[in-house]
């Protein structure tokens, strides 16, 4: 609102043509002209006025004393005009009557406007005289002064003219002469000041037309971008958000994860939460701890601590990846192991994000157990100023299929096995396999396709008898294993490779679809050269049969034997049960393992179809999900 | 049921199956008799076929011939 512009005037009388000072005494009017109207006018030393306030004009009368040396005043003008918003919007004309010489005048502004951003800031300029046929050009105007040339200053001299001095302010700005500059020396320049004085004190002579010219440029300052104290280097940035690493949904709220608990008398530890802790020290001092109020009676539970160890590496630099959390899952008759994870920056997301036809490899290492991934999907989202990045990959293997692998049609020229036809197959293509099921004698001319991938081969052999391919965690290899290794009506003759109390699972779901079980199969060759085969489960009648299974890779009795079986397993009354549980020291456990489950008394055995292994805080929690089959007779 | 998600929803549009069965008539309807190797008779579309060939059937038409092949019982 109110603006206040500051005059700090001083003067002499030294010079041509000027009152000697101590010989006479003298009046003299300084007249301001302004181009709004003032407010007040003050603080003005040995000085009276004529007129002031809601004036553009202000004269102001002073006498000079012989005994004088030096005269100055300083004046505050104010001005609350509403065009009057920065120091720029208030102009001053100054005349001195009469002449004086090296009279000098500082005149500055003081404002609360914004810093000095156009050339219109630099523009007060003052002369220590009244200059006839004087023209300031500035050479650009309104635009960023820094860098540029500021102003061009032409004078002509058409009369006995003394010096001119041109005194310019410019606070807080550094000043950088350029081009030419006659007539003038720099006297004085300071961080944010400049003073041009010209240096000849001849007159010049009427009608020299002599023409100064001089431009200048401002320098941007520079920028403090850092700075040492005690040795530590402290960088200087805009005040801005920054990046916990933590990722929030919109949503949802943060979980808490540091949570105060005291573990109770019973079962305590099954409400003890990952990320707690306790104030009860291991060996806690007598009377610590109150003795429950009645006797409790269970089994000598253990509390077992597991700390995780997961990383994500890029391959081959084998450098880590900054990452959040992630999924790492494969269902039985998945040929791949298939992974999702969030990465938290940029730098790490371009170390493994697919560039062109490059596809980058990365390695998971959850407990010391290795997964080689191929990514081959990466995607950034923006939303409400929150980056996050998201990659997804599969198993090398994946690369063996459609569309990563070329399709051919082919015709074998002579009679293989099952095993041999997969070795062929992956032929050129670096991966190996490992045959882990009936084999049996394919005739010349069965294995012929058309446009397969070497990996779409390989499954029309393996399906033929019911097979599943298991990709090896992290080399380029697989191995063919029956979709189940042992059927489930014998899986008691079997060792699990694991027992488990069903206590260990926080959730189960269970998804039932209660139906016979079938006792048989035909299952028949294609071509002449197959064979038929009726499989029927040992001790049963054999007459709840599947529909027929027609395949032609059935060219032996034991393929056909081995199709049946797995044909009659699949269909028969499978409980599927989805169970989550923390990854322990006992690993995560894999599809296709046999579990042992107890169950309040009442133990059962189940086959592993899939796992899921999520990990979420950097490793905090390592959670598996698995599905399993559990199998039920007549 | 499978457990694989794809196979899942693949699962959900009805597939014709194959079976396997012997021609006992050729009718003049264009249909002809068989017996699956189950033993049940059944009506199929199509004659092309004799008497005693086997064929391939696929919703309740003969597809082609099936080679004759001697069906062996396995215990599993």
């Amino acid at each position: 609102m109110t603006k206040l512009l500051v005059f700090n005037f001083r003067f002499g009388a030294v010079g041509y043509d000027a009152p000697t000072p101590g010989t006479v005494d003298f009046d003299f009017n300084v007249e301001f002209e302004f181009n709004e109207p003032l407010f007040n006018v003050r603080n003005v030393t040995g000085m009276r006025y004529d007129n002031r306030a809601q004036q553009r004009n202000v004269v102001v009368t002073s006498k000079w004393q012989r005994s004088d040396t030096l005269a100055f005043f300083d004046t505050e003008f104010t001005s609350n005009s509403a065009r009057v918003v920065n120091r720029q919007d208030l102009h001053v004309k100054t005349i001195l009557s009469p002449d004086l010489f090296n009279m000098e005048a500082h005149t500055f502004f003081v404002s609360d406007s914004a810093k000095l951003n156009n050339m219109q800031d630099a523009s007060l300029i003052t002369f220590n005289r009244e200059l006839p046929n004087f023209q300031l050009v500035y050479a650009v105007e309104s635009k960023n002064i820094f860098n540029h040339p500021a102003f061009n200053i032409t004078q002509s001299y058409d009369n006995f003219t003394p010096p001119v001095d041109v005194h310019i302010d410019l606070p807080a700005y550094s000043v950088r002469p350029s081009g030419y500059v006659r007539g003038f020396d720099i006297v004085q320049r300071t961080v944010n000041n400049i003073r041009f004085d010209f240096a000849d004190t001849a007159q010049h002579a009427e009608g020299s037309q002599e023409i100064n010219k001089f431009d200048f440029s401002i320098a941007q300052p520079t920028l403090v971008t850092s700075f040492v104290v005690d040795d530590r280097v402290y960088f200087k940035t805009p005040a801005q958000p920054v990046w916990t690493g933590q990722e929030f949904s919109v949503v949802k709220s943060p979980n808490q994860s540091d949570i105060n608990a005291r573990v109770q008398w019973g079962y305590g530890a099954n409400n003890f939460l990952i990320g707690g802790v306790t104030d009860i020290p291991s060996t806690p001092a007598d009377g610590l701890i109150e003795e429950p109020l009645v006797t409790i009676d269970h089994i000598n539970y253990e509390v077992l601590i597991v700390v995780n160890n997961v990383t994500i590496r890029a391959q081959p630099s084998d450098t880590a990846i900054a990452f959040d959390g992630f999924t790492v899952q494969r269902d039985l008759e998945s040929f791949a192991w298939s992974v999702n994870f969030t990465v938290l920056n940029k730098a790490s997301f371009d170390l493994i994000r697919p560039q062109g036809r490059t596809l980058k490899t990365i390695e998971v290492d959850i407990n010391d157990e290795l997964f080689t991934f191929v990514i081959a999907k990466a995607s950034i989202q923006r939303k409400q100023g929150v980056i996050s990045y998201r990659c997804s990959g599969w198993s090398p293997i994946k690369m063996l299929t459609d569309p990563y692998a070329g399709k051919r049609s082919y015709r074998d020229t002579q009679g293989r096995t099952a095993a041999q036809i997969v070795v062929m197959e992956l032929t050129g293509t670096g991966f190996t396999s490992t045959w882990d099921t009936i084999d049996w004698a394919v005739p010349l001319g069965i294995h012929s396709y058309q446009d397969k991938t070497p990996l779409g081969a390989v499954l029309e052999v393996v399906n033929a008898i019911g097979g599943v391919i298991v990709p090896h965690n992290s080399d380029e290899s697989f191995k063919v294993t029956p979709y189940y290794p042992v059927s489930p009506w014998q899986w008691g003759d079997e060792t699990p490779n694991r027992s488990m109390s069903i206590l260990q699972f926080f959730e189960t779901n269970g998804e039932t679809i209660p139906k016979e079980n079938p006792d048989g199969a035909y299952i028949y060759g294609e071509e002449t050269g197959g064979v038929g085969v009726k499989v029927v489960r040992n001790g049963l009648p054999g007459t709840a049969l599947l529909p027929d299974i027609v395949n032609k890779y059935i060219t032996a009795n034991t393929a056909g034997q081995e199709r049946g079986r797995v044909e009659v397993s699949k269909n028969s009354f499978i409980e599927r049960i989805t169970m989550s549980t923390y990854v322990d020291l006992n690993g995560i456990i894999y599809p296709q393992e046999l579990i042992k489950f107890t169950d309040d008394g009442a133990d059962w055995l189940g086959m592993v179809l899939s796992t899921n292994v999520q990990c979420a805080k950097l490793g905090t929690a390592l959670i598996q999900t698995i599905t399993v089959a559990r199998f039920y007779d007549n | 049921m499978t457990i694989n998600v794809f196979n899942r929803f693949q699962a959900l549009t009805p597939k014709l199956t194959t079976s396997v069965v012997e021609i006992t008539v050729v009718n003049s309807d264009g249909t002809s008799n068989a017996t699956t190797l189950a033993g049940v008779t059944i009506t199929v579309i199509g004659t092309s076929l004799s008497v005693g060939d086997k064929a391939f059937v696929r919703g309740g038409e003969i597809l082609r011939q099936a080679p004759d092949l001697t069906i062996t019982e396995l215990a599993i």
